[in-house]
């Protein structure tokens, strides 16, 4: 069910309208409920896989936290944190890593043996990995180390914990909401106001507009270009390329409001993944901006560890634990080497602006701060688009072809209607006017907020307007539902 | 050293690290989100210089669970005490 569809309008019209009915003691039983429902509206078995995790999760949180001895925590803890990873792994990566030895196996007998390369994979599985199973296993895990760190108290009400992990407004692709924020909701029992509820569906309908008129207009043109690279001119793939940021930030981030707004209008507060990274100066600021929940979370129980446990080495500590983590973030989306080269492309520019910074703060004091932060900002934005060429393509030769079809500058621009080009142009140039105006007023429609009662409705009736007659409405999945 | 004059050093030791284009003006209550430059990357090099000015030695676990300045503060005097 996703979230522009009929279905889950009814669903969550439902769902909402009961909340509102509900006292709010009783109202985290309706939630669970409902999530219960939303995960097994597709695939009914599936459930037993987040069951499975939040009983772990559960019942070892609250065995490390009372462990007698030190020896004993670190037992339950490394269990859990293994049946955690274990999961991840066995339906996210299963294929890929078989796939890997029988791949190596087979080049043995070519090459060295020289006899035909007759090994097949008897371990393939050939079954989807579960809705969210990512981001599941990943708040389990956070949820797991705070307590063996003594950060959080284990917490003591099973159906708290349930919701908290299967919250169907963030259960297939986040914000990875940490147990500090989320959990303590419950029990504070906020009250539904005006305040929220405007804000909510202020928050939705700018999320549909990123999805509608950006992102899936731009998906026409990006597939028809990048499914056929062979037939299209370097500046045409040059163009896809650049377009694809956008989509995916339009996608993920339009997504990304319609979870907190729809989590708004039921009393809980989502924490926010984007703060305009379009905007960054560097790629090291952009990873500051773009999908924080998950980048703080490797910062914490990644980079952290890591860096610290190697701080001796100076320099090479912060080198050694920033590829590491990128490479490991870049895997996390998905069991292939494109993935694993997008963040290996992360973890090159960040080393690099790492030990650079001394040289790029003595060239800053030369260059007028206009211009060096129009540099940083078109730098950023070209390297990751570069990035994600490896993200977009389905191997690395093939993100390789695009980046040879891109340095052949000829041919001319493919637009095969005016339109398919037009429309998302213009979403992309409101969008950024908005992002623009909301770093002045430091708040999302602040700018409106502040002006009277004609002005913002006109503003939200314009919105609305423009989704409807842009807007792609038979469009497909959101980008990140895949991991 | 007491905690007033541990914070002062501080500050020269956070302007120095973070090579920040301003003084680093920290108090008791200022956290990684108040000053700019203060993140993940360079909380390490951070760590890395308050041990070498302090000659102190900090656990892992004590790295990763500081709130703000203040809990710093009073790791480092239940260290050079």
């Amino acid at each position: 069910m996703i979230f522009n569809s009929i279905a889950f309008i009814i669903f969550f019209v439902i769902v909402a309208s009961l909340n509102y009915i509900l006292p709010a003691a009783l109202r985290w039983i309706w939630i669970l409920a409902a999530s219960i429902f939303f995960y097994m509206y597709v695939a009914p078995l599936y459930i037993l896989v987040p069951i499975f995790i939040i009983a772990v999760t559960y019942f070892g949180g609250i065995q490390i936290e009372k462990a007698a001895s030190a020896s004993k925590r670190r037992i339950f803890y490394l269990t859990c944190i293994i049946l955690n990873v274990g999961t991840l792994v066995f339906f996210k990566y299963t294929n890929f890593f078989t796939n890997m030895l029988v791949d190596f196996a087979n080049y043995i007998r070519q090459n060295l043996l020289h006899v035909e390369a007759s090994v097949h994979n008897i371990f393939l599985i050939s079954i989807f990995a579960p809705l969210g199973i990512s981001y599941i296993t990943f708040q389990a895990i956070g949820y797991l180390i705070e307590i063996k760190r003594g950060n959080q108290l284990a917490e003591k009400n099973i159906g708290y914990f349930a919701t908290y992990l299967l919250y169907f407004p963030k259960v297939i692709a986040g914000p990875v909401e940490r147990a500090h924020h989320f959990l303590p909701q419950f029990t504070l029992q906020k009250k539904l106001d005006f305040a929220g509820v405007s804000a909510g569906l202020k928050q939705i309908l700018w999320g549909l507009f990123k999805k509608l008129v950006i992102a899936d207009r731009l998906s026409i043109y990006i597939s028809t270009v990048f499914d056929n690279t062979a037939m299209h001119s370097g500046y045409t793939l040059a163009l896809c390329a650049i377009f694809y940021v956008f989509q995916m930030y339009a996608d993920f981030s339009g997504y990304t409001d319609m979870a907190l707004g729809f989590s708004k209008l039921l009393g809980l507060d989502l924490m926010p993944n984007f703060n305009r990274p379009l905007a960054a100066k560097s790629v090291t600021e952009f990873w500051r901006k773009w999908h924080i929940s998950l980048s703080t979370w490797f910062g914490d129980y990644f980079y952290n560890p890591i860096a610290i446990a190697k701080r001796d080495w100076g320099q090479w500590a912060v080198i050694y634990a920033s590829f590491i983590t990128f490479i490991v973030l870049g895997f996390w989306h998905g069991a292939n080497w494109t993935f694993i080269v997008f963040g290996f492309l992360q973890g090159a520019i960040l080393t690099i602006e790492f030990l650079t910074k001394k040289i790029r703060k003595n060239l800053r004091k030369k260059i007028p701060g206009a211009v060096n932060n129009t540099l940083g900002v078109i730098f950023t934005f070209c390297y990751f688009a570069f990035s994600l060429i490896f993200f977009r393509a389905n191997s690395v030769t093939a993100a390789l072809d695009i980046i040879k079809g891109i340095c052949h500058f000829k041919g001319s621009l493919f637009i095969p209607e005016q339109y398919m080009v037009l429309y998302p142009l213009f979403g992309i140039g409101i969008m950024l006017f908005v992002e623009w105006m909301e770093n002045r007023s430091h708040s999302a429609w602040g700018y409106f907020s502040h002006q009277n009662i004609i002005v913002r409705y006109s503003a939200y009736l314009a919105v609305s307007i423009l989704i409807l007659l842009l807007g792609v409405f038979d469009g497909g999945q959101f980008i990140y539902f895949q991991f | 050293m007491d905690r007033i004059e541990i914070l002062k050093t501080l500050n020269t030791v956070f302007t120095d690290a973070l090579d920040s284009d301003e003084d680093v003006i920290l108090t008791e209550g200022t956290t990684a989100a108040d000053v700019n430059g203060w993140d993940s990357l360079t909380h390490i090099q951070l760590v890395v210089a308050i041990e070498k000015k302090f000659k102190i030695r900090f656990t892992s676990k004590e790295i990763q669970t500081w709130k703000n300045v203040g809990e710093l503060i009073t790791s480092i005097e239940g260290k050079i005490k």
